[in-house]
């Protein structure tokens, strides 16, 4: 799964989401992508279980671009403790998504082909997302 | 190449809010700028553009901007330099027309289209067009509309790059010549999943034989 190698502080503050996406907003290397259509966070688990969504369905052929990275730690308390004594510990990565952000894009394979896998990539994550194509922009 | 005509008024408000108002009326704002005029605020009808980006590339169209100014009208020849689009909704929000010279070169960006399949992809190889668009200068009615590139040759691992391209005409590519724009992959077979679902299996199996213990431990 994604994640940082390095990162300078543990713990992150939640933040906004507030905005659009005005870069990476556009297919830069493939002919077909996914494109987010609201804010949100997608997990690195997220993330892997698209990919894997979607190179199972190609079988073989076909060259896929991940186009986010989840470098925002998220914590968590242990189960059944009070709430204060500080803040939980780092369980895992997000990339926090606005709307316009495109998040795959594939190509070396047929329109109807690269469309069915990113449909079934899009149900393992957790935004709305529209399929888009060179040509679309 | 022709010269296409685009209806434009002039605009004398600025900002944000006077942007938003111009646009709910079906205008875009534009700035018309180049290197021997001061730069004039515009606006366009949307449907006036939508007419004209349908008859090429936003970036290669040479424009006559019919300018109309207190009953006056005026005609500057133009490209377009940067249309900008909202991300999610693909409405035009702004456009920059750069004036040009008619005798003089410029710099356009031209884009690739690969005729024919490769040897490669019939052998089960990836066509990547690792450069879509490559820089040319040329006059502005020399633009060529696109660079073809013949891929039937192309075998597994092989590539064209930029000096392998010949163009037509008094047209030059500019930047590095050892580019590389069209490349034959050679493809990645996934594992098979059998074997991913068996290994997750097991370490569930696993798990499960650790939780009790670990249970009584604490």
């Amino acid at each position: 799964m994604l994640s940082p190698k390095k990162v300078k502080f543990r713990k992150q503050q939640k933040g906004k989401m507030r905005g659009a996406a005005y870069r990476g907003c556009n297919l830069d290397f493939g002919e077909f992508g996914l494109q987010a259509i609201e804010c949100g966070s997608i997990s690195s688990k997220q993330i892997e279980a698209a990919r894997i969504a979607m190179t199972r369905h190609v079988k073989r052929g076909g060259k896929l671009w991940i186009k986010i990275f989840p470098d925002k730690p998220f914590t968590k308390k242990p189960a059944e403790v009070r709430m204060g004594k500080g803040k939980g510990s780092p369980e895992g990565w997000v990339a926090v998504i606005h709307p316009g952000r495109v998040l795959y894009e594939m190509e070396g394979v047929s329109r109807e082909l690269a469309k069915e896998a990113l449909r079934l990539a899009s149900h393992k994550l957790s935004v709305k997302t529209r399929f888009i194509e060179r040509g679309d922009l | 190449m022709e010269l296409i005509e685009l209806k434009t008024n002039i605009r004398t408000t600025v900002g944000n809010g006077p942007a938003r108002r111009l646009r709910q009326t079906g205008q875009i704002p534009a700035v018309l700028y180049g290197p021997k005029t001061e730069s004039v605020l515009l606006s366009i009808n949307k449907n006036d553009l939508d007419l004209v980006l349908k008859k090429g590339r936003s970036g290669q169209i040479i424009l006559n901007l019919v300018i109309q100014k207190n009953g006056e009208t005026h005609t500057r020849p133009a490209m377009i330099k940067e249309l900008q689009v909202h991300p999610v909704s693909r409405n035009y929000l702004h456009i920059d027309f750069y004036e040009i010279d008619m005798d003089r070169k410029i710099t356009v960006g031209v884009q690739v289209v690969t005729t024919g399949t490769s040897v490669g992809v019939e052998r089960g190889g990836i066509l990547q067009i690792i450069r879509r668009e490559l820089e040319v200068q040329c006059l502005p009615f020399e633009v060529p509309e696109s660079i073809e590139i013949d891929v039937t040759d192309l075998d597994m691992g092989d590539s064209i790059h930029v000096e392998d391209i010949s163009l037509d005409g008094d047209v030059e590519f500019l930047g590095d010549r050892n580019l590389t724009v069209v490349t034959i992959l050679t493809p990645k077979i996934e594992e098979e999943p059998e074997e991913e679902e068996e290994a997750e299996a097991e370490d569930a199996e696993k798990e499960d034989g650790e939780t009790p213990e670990a249970a009584s431990e604490e």
